[in-house]
């Protein structure tokens, strides 16, 4: 119900075309990375060492791809709180027999359903690609490269998924700190500065080691491995990214109860 | 019936069950600062059921504070209230589902129709569809119920807030200066519908105005407050007699309300006596808090 009102709220605001084009904006950047340079990367199936057509693809896009996520969560709640203070709407939800905190977990659930909305849409142009260049590639030059590479039977689909769940549960930290600044920040052009210089930090600081890998928008920059051998570090990230995001969204509840003790 | 109400005020047994209670809206005490300001100074407010209460005082005065510690908005400092025999804060959730509220400048989704805003509200108290279009067509919106809220004009705001407020038909109606920036057709056609919510919807309806006169109109208790304490609180023919007592203007209750004001004011500063309007009796003024209750 929670969910059902915030999608609402959403009417006209911008929220769900901006997340449709942004994914597909997200999902164009290897479509547009393989039609120009496809040769660069195929090529890289036949060399020594050679990795799996997602790994490849992934390691060429995920970084630009992330890009657009981040910037498109960050602006996405920085809308679902504009829409709220604009005209005090706010106010009113608080003179209503509602907790707070659920609308800010409507407004998670539904920021992290267009984000992975968005990823999904992401996934699907890297499966395109993969089948379009990878596998057309392959038909053409022998359908050994395929069993070279992969085994028999080699469709990596569920690979793929587990990768872009990853990059999802990834983005999540950054998605709840978004949706935190913003409903602390009655002024939308704050949210959306703070959160610009956080994506900002976070795109030049390493996201493979120390401390700022832990940053929650640095996370996201982790890129899914698709492959088994990176599964230990993938358990670990991924686990850090679910306690972020539980310990924010718990200051996201918090921060309705103080504001109201506050007032 | 108000001033036997009133009569029997202060010493209220604690023992009045819950669900009869005496007043509909009762403060105990209320306070509310700011640092060293305090905007409301131990308010003792007594809303009976049924009345339309008009809730006046100047720019400043503290009722829109009062009326958002009621609703929650705004943490009191000190003392207690029940709404509807509901103490808070222990009963904030079920305080807010029997009280309609209207605060200050409207509030709404601009990005929304009237009637999608109403739609929120309804969905949220798990109203039936139709309540949302009796609401609109009550402030005269349904003509307009699918223009966006941004493209309303302030009146057209105003009444959407106010069908916010009756959309569930709450037995307590919160109204802080609702006719502002209502044309004077707009202003009679909400006075008249203010002036009727107790016999349609039995509800009691607390309401606020820096004006006397719209006040007069539609109020049957008034209570007065200047700088976050209550001068006066009474029916308007018990106004009318203690200001004849006090020596204050009485032929026009404008008059009587500014010179009780202007009383009160000067004998915060040390001024009273000094010639000013109303303060003829040399008594400092009605300043402290005068209910019927108190003088017989």
């Amino acid at each position: 119900m929670t969910l059902f009102l915030e999608i609402r709220k959403q009417r006209r605001t911008g929220f769900f075309p901006a997340f449709v084009l942004g994914g597909a904006a997200g999902a164009a950047i290897p479509v547009a990375n393989m039609a120009f340079r496809s040769r660069i990367y195929t090529d890289r199936l036949t060399a020594a060492g050679a990795e799996s057509p997602l790994k490849i693809l992934v390691d060429a896009n995920w970084q630009m791809m992330v890009m657009v996520n981040l910037l498109l969560v960050v602006s996405g709640a920085c809308i679902l709180y504009h829409t709220e203070f604009a005209d005090n709407a706010f106010r009113k939800l608080c003179t209503l027999p509602e907790r707070e905190w659920k609308s800010f977990l409507g407004k998670w659930l539904l920021l992290a359903a267009v984000s992975f909305l968005m990823t999904a849409m992401e996934g699907a142009a890297l499966e395109f690609c993969r089948g379009y260049w990878f596998t057309g590639r392959a038909a053409a030059d022998g359908a050994e490269y395929m069993e070279a590479v992969f085994g028999a039977g080699a469709f990596p689909h569920m690979d793929l998924v587990r990768s872009m769940m990853y990059g999802w549960l990834m983005m999540l930290p950054a998605v709840t700190v978004s949706l935190l600044i913003s409903s602390v920040c009655r002024n939308m052009w704050i949210s959306l500065g703070i959160g610009v210089v956080c994506f900002a930090f976070a795109s030049m600081a390493p996201a493979d080691s120390g401390v700022p890998a832990l940053f929650p928008y640095t996370l996201a920059f982790r890129i899914p491995q698709g492959e088994a051998a990176g599964m230990a570090a993938e358990m670990t990230t991924a686990a850090a990214a679910t306690a972020e995001t539980a310990v924010f969204l718990a200051a996201g509840i918090l921060a309705g109860k103080i504001r109201r003790r506050m007032a | 019936m108000y001033a036997a109400n009133m009569a029997g005020t202060a010493g209220r047994p604690e023992s009045v069950p819950e669900r009869a209670p005496a007043y509909m809206i009762e403060t105990r005490g209320l306070s509310r600062s700011y640092g060293s300001f305090q905007a409301v100074a131990g308010l003792d407010l007594h809303v009976p059921k049924g009345v339309v209460y008009g809730f006046l005082g100047p720019n400043g005065a503290g009722k829109s504070t009062t009326m958002k510690m009621l609703l929650g908005l705004t943490a009191p400092s000190g003392g207690e209230f029940t709404v509807d025999g509901m103490r808070y804060p222990r009963d904030r959730m079920r305080i807010l589902r029997r009280v309609g509220s209207f605060i200050e400048a409207p509030s709404f989704y601009g990005n929304l129709t009237g009637a999608e805003n109403l739609d929120i509200i309804r969905r949220i108290l798990g109203l039936p569809r139709q309540a949302a279009e009796e609401a609109l067509e009550a402030v005269g919106l349904g003509p307009y119920r699918n223009r966006l809220a941004r493209k309303y004009s302030l009146g057209m705001k105003q009444r959407l807030g106010l069908a916010g407020a009756l959309i569930a038909r709450p037995p307590v109606l919160i109204l802080d200066e609702p006719t502002n920036g209502l044309d004077p057709v707009g202003i009679h056609e909400i006075r008249g519908l203010i002036r009727s919510l107790p016999a349609r919807y039995d509800c009691t309806v607390l309401v606020s105005s820096h004006l006397l006169s719209e006040i007069e109109l539609m109020a049957d208790m008034v209570g007065i407050l200047n700088h976050g304490r209550l001068l006066f609180e009474g029916t308007m023919d018990e106004l009318r007699r203690a200001a004849m007592m006090r020596g204050l203007p009485v032929d026009n209750l404008e008059d009587t309300f500014l010179a009780m004001i202007e009383n009160d004011d000067a004998s915060r500063t040390g001024a009273a006596g000094s010639g000013r309007r109303g303060s003829g009796s040399g008594e400092a003024s009605v300043a402290a808090k005068e209910r019927p209750g108190d003088r017989s």
